[in-house]
């Protein structure tokens, strides 16, 4: 099970806060808000571009564009991503297929235009920076939702967004298990009308909040919330990354052969 | 000597040191022409393809220029230093003619200013393809006709089963396997039963040798073609070397092709490969009674067949990648002195790899066994069996590390031969100054005497510098 998913974000539809207002309060425990999250209806699948932009502490910038695919699981299995980088020329090619499996480890494949093979790879560490980036693997790929305690720091909180767009909120506050990951502790601020996490602070081991999180642009595109723009700051080092969505569609009709090793090799970025 | 055996091999003579000042301008010409007209091309292509890109197509590639350096090189008993200036510029067309057809063109020129030797100024300029192939692509299979590459086996760098494309060793020592690796014309095939199961067949209709260096490899550093051999009687007389080249000829006994088997049980990925083919860097074997010279000995370049039979795998347990891989050559030539015999190799590897911190590692142990099995021509009194039948523990090892958000990476790849003490190590930085431009600095350094493939180019250290501007 997957939960706080930050980036691959994006998807999630009206459905389940219509669930969720008509719920008594009560029920409504910081556990259940995570799995909300969780259980979304994002889809059955989604094909989306996307711009990132590095941005080092002396305010130099870097651009990525990569496409990322996706295609929710059935059943026994898990949910499965393919991201493509489109630019720059020297990464332009390379391609990452996950097929997550739950309760299993998940299945990692990589392939680099210049060494013309797939190779299977393991794991990253979950809180490790995703290709340079400020945002991690599991801001990208989602957290486990059981590797986490929950706790409401705010049940009547609000968000408004650069754009105007208002939500009534709950501030959450959720502590991993293990304690010797690099960001134990996330205190985060969701939607209850989108159960999007909108804004987030993240807390390394010493309890400091190192990175920050905000959703700035959140449209529905196709009946499903998604996350236009957002920006992940490191405030210890000064440097941030912001995502840009430029084109998203869902429900197109992806097939498991999409996310082959054969279509990791095959597709042209 | 066979007679009939070299006439149906390509004969290309050489001789060391040759000097041509007519092909050298001509060579620059062609370089300027080729440049010029790859160029328009390009900027042509691009400004179509402005309006025009797509997800059907894509068009970029790279200028670059490296700067080398070669602080002492030794020939025979002198020292020289080598500097050498090599701009290239590359370009790939990729474009799906429809939802079967996929069409890639990609090639490069690349030109060469040296200071070799001391002795003169080489200058030499290429235009080759990289990789010119149609692929038609079903539910369940693939064909693709061209030039092309293909990467066999599981290890880095080194990897035995690796066998359907020459390498180019220049390119090989600065850059590594990938780009070291040349394309060659064939036929290939891949019937996909499932997710786990598939089966390639490659046919390679024409024979293309490895090279020392695409760009003047008559005065390459790394070209440890002979250029004397010296007798081992106390007196030491030793003979200038004039080779000879003997490349299968273009005809239908020539072909060479295999097969490979992939398959996934569980989360082990595996394959099993047979390949017949052909040396891709000479083999030398004496041939004093065709010199021109008494005082010139020829060498003959020979490319013998050999028959691959080869097995690996690929895992993940943890945050652990781990492979492996063996390759018997149940009939392979080797090298015994100024002789070339018959023998029989096994090479079978291990490798681990994992992230470890900031840094990315992996380590292979591969193991070579030669044997001699038998005798073709012993012209020179010192080759013997004993000189060949040997094991080699190879020690491969690469770490990398990225920071500064991916814009600066370290890099460092190290061979070694424990039992030889010979040993390659190449460091580089790499330095993203802008988005599409690109600052590399590496050091190569070879260590060790003896008979291990490394230690033939000790006293090739290196260092290069390279700018890469990508479109």
């Amino acid at each position: 099970m997957r939960a706080f998913t930050l980036c691959a974000l994006i998807w999630r539809s009206f459905v389940p806060c219509v669930f969720a207002l008509s719920l008594p309060g009560d029920v409504q425990t910081p556990r259940w808000v995570a799995e909300q999250i969780d259980a979304r209806d994002i889809g059955r699948d989604s094909r989306m571009e996307m711009t990132m932009r590095l941005f080092d502490r002396r305010g130099r910038v870097r651009e990525r564009r990569l496409g990322l695919t996706a295609l929710r699981g059935r059943g026994s299995s898990g949910d499965r991503e393919l991201v493509r980088f489109l630019s720059p020329g020297d990464i332009k090619g390379t391609a990452l297929l996950v097929w997550e499996h739950d309760g299993a480890e998940d299945e990692r494949f990589l392939f680099l235009p210049a060494l013309g093979r797939v190779r299977r790879i393991a794991g990253a560490e979950k809180q490790e920076s995703f290709v340079g980036s400020d945002l991690s693997y599991e801001d990208i790929g989602g957290r486990e939702l059981d590797d986490y305690t929950y706790a409401f720091v705010e049940r009547n909180a609000s968000w408004k967004a650069p754009n105007g767009h208002t939500c009534a909120a709950w501030q959450l506050e959720s502590i991993a298990k293990d304690a010797q990951v690099a960001y134990p502790r996330l205190v985060s601020l969701v939607c209850k009308d989108s159960f999007i996490v909108v804004s987030a602070d993240v807390f390394n081991r010493r309890n400091e909040r190192e990175k920050h999180y905000e959703v700035r642009r959140l449209e529905g595109i196709d009946g499903v919330w998604t996350v236009m723009d957002l920006v992940m700051t490191n405030e210890t080092q000064k440097t941030r990354t912001e995502l840009s969505v430029t084109s998203v569609r869902y429900n197109i009709g992806l097939k498991e052969s999409d996310f082959s090793r054969r279509a990791l090799e095959e597709a042209m970025p | 000597m066979n007679l009939a055996a070299l006439s149906a091999e390509r004969r290309r003579p050489s001789l060391r040191g040759a000097h041509c000042p007519q092909r050298q301008n001509r060579c620059v010409k062609a370089l300027v022409s080729a440049l010029v007209t790859l160029l328009c091309v390009t900027r042509a292509a691009e400004a179509q393809l402005t309006d025009a890109r797509s997800n059907t197509q894509s068009f970029d590639g790279y200028v670059s220029l490296l700067a080398d350096a070669f602080p002492s090189v030794r020939e025979g008993g002198d020292r020289s230093a080598v500097a050498e200036l090599r701009p290239r510029l590359f370009a790939e067309y990729r474009r799906e003619l429809n939802s079967r057809l996929h069409l890639t063109i990609a090639g490069f020129a690349e030109a060469l200013i040296a200071d070799r030797s001391g002795e003169r100024t080489a200058t030499a300029s290429i235009v080759r393809p990289q990789e010119v192939s149609l692929e038609a692509r079903w539910k369940r299979a693939d064909l693709r006709i061209g030039w092309s590459r293909v990467t066999w086996g599981r290890l880095d760098e080194l990897p035995p089963t690796d066998v359907v494309n020459p390498q180019d060793l220049t390119r090989f020592f600065f850059e590594g396997r990938a780009e070291g690796r040349m394309p060659v014309a064939m036929l290939r095939g891949r019937w996909r039963r499932s997710e786990t199961f598939s089966l390639e067949g490659i046919y390679v209709p024409v024979f293309r040798s490895g090279r020392y260096d695409q760009l003047d490899e008559e005065s390459a550093p790394f070209n440890v073609r002979p250029r004397a051999l010296c007798s081992r009687t106390p007196a030491r007389m030793c003979l200038p070397v004039r080779t000879e080249r003997l490349e299968p000829a273009h005809d239908l006994a020539n072909a060479q092709g295999g097969m490979r088997a992939t398959g996934t049980t569980g989360r082990v990925d595996w394959a099993v490969s047979a390949y017949r083919g052909f040396e891709s860097l000479p083999l030398y074997e004496g041939a004093a009674t065709v010199s021109a010279s008494p005082s010139v000995l020829t060498l003959l370049e020979r490319f013998p067949r050999f028959t691959m039979l080869a097995g690996d795998v690929e895992t993940v347990r943890g945050h652990w990648g781990l492979r492996g891989e063996m390759a018997t050559f149940v009939d392979r030539s080797l090298q015994a002195g100024a002789a070339i015999v018959k023998g029989r190799v096994v090479e079978a590897g291990v490798g681990v790899d994992r992230k470890a911190g900031e840094y990315r590692v992996s380590g292979n142990a591969l193991l070579t066994r030669r044997a001699f099995t038998g005798r073709v021509t012993l012209p020179d009194n010192e080759s013997d069996g004993g000189e060949i039948d040997r094991t080699d523990l190879t020690l491969v090892t690469f770490i990398d590390r990225s920071f500064a958000g991916a814009t600066r990476t370290i890099r460092g790849f190290g061979v070694f031969n424990p039992g030889e003490q010979s040993a390659f190590a190449r460091a580089s930085v790499l330095m993203h100054v802008r988005d599409n431009v690109s600052l590399e600095a590496a050091v190569g350094w070879f260590a060790g005497r003896g008979s291990h493939v490394l230690a033939r180019f000790t006293d090739r250290d290196f260092v290069y510098t390279r700018l890469k501007v990508f479109f």
